[in-house]
């Protein structure tokens, strides 16, 4: 059981990874931008939402089950259900946005060769009941998916932490057999129109416990995982494995080196339920990363990474930004400037100005919990309450 | 072998048509228009010297609409296109594009509309529709899947096509997931896949082609000029399949035909 003395000491692996991921979500939903190259999905099956609901599952643990030990359950599932209202919110908020500007883009796009995907903005000519499926979280626009996945899971997560606390192992045998379930019967919640969601929450729910399950053990004198060299080598054998997959996607010169008998056996590496391979990819990737990389690793404190765990601090905030950003970037790139330089810049823009959210709210937030007139005073918190931030 | 050398040379011989668009005009990324597979069919309907017969399967991007003239559509451009470059051989390209069609739907027609004509190609345009309505990728995969498994059993070669590159359904929905299946499916199925998105996209992003025209005439021109490239490369692509030797990766063994520098 992780005692609050050990989370003082704050891991900055979390805070970096989730900011590294955050940035890593904000390039790969500009759509079609060159810059996104650099990002995880295209070395590996993974790829950030996988780093996000781990690291999420991982510190909500943390956050609120210290809130479970220090004040009881009902205090920590009304913190979650807060954070759930927060999200929602939020959510809301974006797809408002969204909605003036792809109606903006619906008025002056007018070109009779899309005629087809401009079926996309039907949804401006019936409001009543767009607005209704937007706010039961069943209609959402690209890129709008994992707010709507992240608050599923917490709407559960109150029960998952109480019996966490009791017997993990049952949590995450449970939450096993309901992945399984959702993957071969098919259960996936609706979305309106028509289909079903991107992210399976039943699906994700199985990666958010696995966070959850680790994190619950966060500062704990022995690690969950076992130090091993074996697995080392299984897990980089694999990552090499999944990267010359990879390959053959983007260059096409590379596909006949991988066997039809292969690819049959892979594909299709299904997303929106967490597909093995994807789940074992990002397991693998975050065990050589805890291998290799301590929780005071010396680049981790370095001044070139403080950007990035700033943007981790305030995940949800960050987040929110990114997706605006990511709108507006590909907003501009659409409407004014589609080369390669443009994209560059929208990325550079984009992530500068995440990181520029970041810093801004980190120093609003530093000077409310700061006693009057003594500014300096670092900010009391440790991890525990920013990251789960619910504040 | 040696008849596909001979085919190689009489192709080589009547190549360049004489269209508005060149290759040097239509560039692609290598990797967009990459051969990787061969098409039996067309090659056997080639070397007994005709007909060569080809359906389009596809949306509302497969028809005329948007470009000037019923016949600047790319179907009908690719007819034109291979019967010069195939002369004196017949070539039919009969076109079965309808609005708003999931692959789920197309296979349905499969039976009674293209396998019952025995083309020896079908090109196939799809998950455009499929990606607009939210259809699962892996259950618009294992529709696709099975379409090309029931078109190859009665011998039909295939060319995948996917989406034409919007800006603007792109700030809708992600059509990257669905891309991606048919990228799958057309490496473990041995059929060619004509990367129709990442062309286009190469053409705005290299200024080729350009949304902010405003005026209908300059769509009007741009769209033909996008259907005379989409028809060019196909072209392309089908004659490089068809001279593509059995050894599956006797790359650079096999002759090229001339206009094989698309890029």
């Amino acid at each position: 059981m992780a005692r609050p003395a050990s989370t003082r000491q704050r891991d900055l692996r979390l805070d970096f990874f989730r900011g590294l991921a955050l940035i890593f979500i904000f390039l790969d939903h500009v759509p079609s931008n060159f810059v996104s190259w650099v990002t995880i999905r295209n070395f590996g099956f993974s790829d950030a939402t996988e780093i996000f609901i781990f690291i999420s599952g991982y510190t909500a643990a943390l956050a609120y089950g210290s809130a479970l030990r220090e004040h009881g359950f009902p205090y920590a599932a009304a913190r979650i259900m807060h954070r759930v209202w927060q999200l929602y919110v939020a959510h809301i908020f974006l797809f408002v946005l969204f909605t003036a500007q792809i109606a903006y883009v619906a008025q002056t796009f007018d070109n009779p060769m899309y005629t087809e995907e401009m079926k996309v903005v039907d949804f401006l000519s019936q409001p009543h009941a767009s607005l209704v499926q937007a706010l039961l979280l069943k209609f959402r626009p690209r890129n709008m998916d994992i707010l709507p996945l992240y608050m599923v899971l917490l709407i559960g997560f109150p029960g998952i932490l109480w019996l966490l606390h009791r017997r993990p192992w049952m949590v995450l045998v449970g939450s096993a057999a309901l992945y399984a379930a959702a993957r071969i019967f098919d259960w996936n919640l609706p979305t309106y129109p028509s289909g079903t969601w991107f992210f399976n929450p039943l699906c994700w729910q199985f990666l958010f416990v696995i966070g959850a399950f680790f994190g619950r053990r966060h500062g704990a004198p022995t690690p969950l995982a076992p130090n091993h060299p074996a697995l080392t080598v299984a897990a980089a054998l694999y990552l090499a494995f999944a990267f010359l997959v990879v390959l053959t996607w983007h260059f096409a010169e590379l596909s006949v080196y991988l066997p039809n008998w292969l690819g049959r056996l892979l594909y299709p590496i299904d997303k929106t339920n967490l597909d093995l391979l994807r789940l074992v990819h990002f397991l693998a990737v975050g065990y050589l990363v805890v291998r290799m990389v301590g929780p005071q690793a010396g680049f981790l404190s370095w001044r070139v990474a403080a950007p990035l765990r700033a943007c981790g601090k305030q995940s949800l905030q960050v987040f929110c930004v990114g997706t605006v950003l990511a709108f507006a970037g590909h907003f501009v790139l659409v409407e004014i400037d589609e080369s390669l330089a443009a994209q560059l810049a929208v990325s550079i823009a984009g992530a500068a100005s995440m990181i520029g959210v970041a810093y801004v709210l980190a120093w609003y937030q530093a000077m409310e919990k700061a006693p009057p007139r003594v500014r300096s005073v670092k900010q009391p918190l440790g991890d525990v309450a920013s990251m789960g931030g619910a504040q | 072998m040696r008849a596909l050398a001979v085919l190689a040379v009489v192709l080589a011989g009547s190549a360049g048509a004489q269209t508005p668009e060149s290759a040097a005009s239509c560039p692609a990324p290598d990797s967009a228009v990459y051969v990787d597979a061969r098409l039996p069919s067309v090659q056997a309907a080639l070397l007994a010297g005709g007909p060569l017969r080809v359906i389009v399967v596809g949306t509302a991007s497969s028809t005329a609409k948007g470009v000037s003239r019923a016949d600047r559509a790319y179907p009908a451009r690719l007819e034109q296109d291979l019967r010069q470059r195939l002369a004196p051989r017949r070539v039919d390209v009969a076109n079965l594009a309808r609005p708003r069609w999931t692959a789920a739907e197309m296979i349905a027609a499969f039976a009674p509309e293209v396998i019952a004509e025995h083309p020896n190609l079908v090109i196939w345009q799809t998950g455009t529709t499929d990606a607009i309505q939210g259809i699962a990728p892996d259950e618009f995969g294992a529709a696709l899947g099975s379409g090309i498994d029931q078109l190859q059993q009665h011998g039909v070669d295939v060319i995948l096509m996917d989406m034409q590159y919007t800006p603007v359904s792109t700030t809708m929905i992600n059509l990257a997931p669905y891309i991606e299946q048919m990228q799958w499916l057309t490496q473990i199925k041995d059929v060619l896949f004509f990367h129709r998105y990442d062309t286009m996209k190469h053409w705005v992003e290299s200024g080729l082609l350009d949304f902010a025209k405003e005026t209908r005439a300059e769509q009007l021109r741009q769209a033909d000029m996008v259907h005379g490239c989409l028809a060019l490369l196909l072209a392309e692509m089908i004659e490089r399949a068809a001279l593509k030797a059995d050894q599956p990766t006797n790359t650079g063994a096999e002759s090229e035909p001339s206009p094989g520098s698309i890029h």
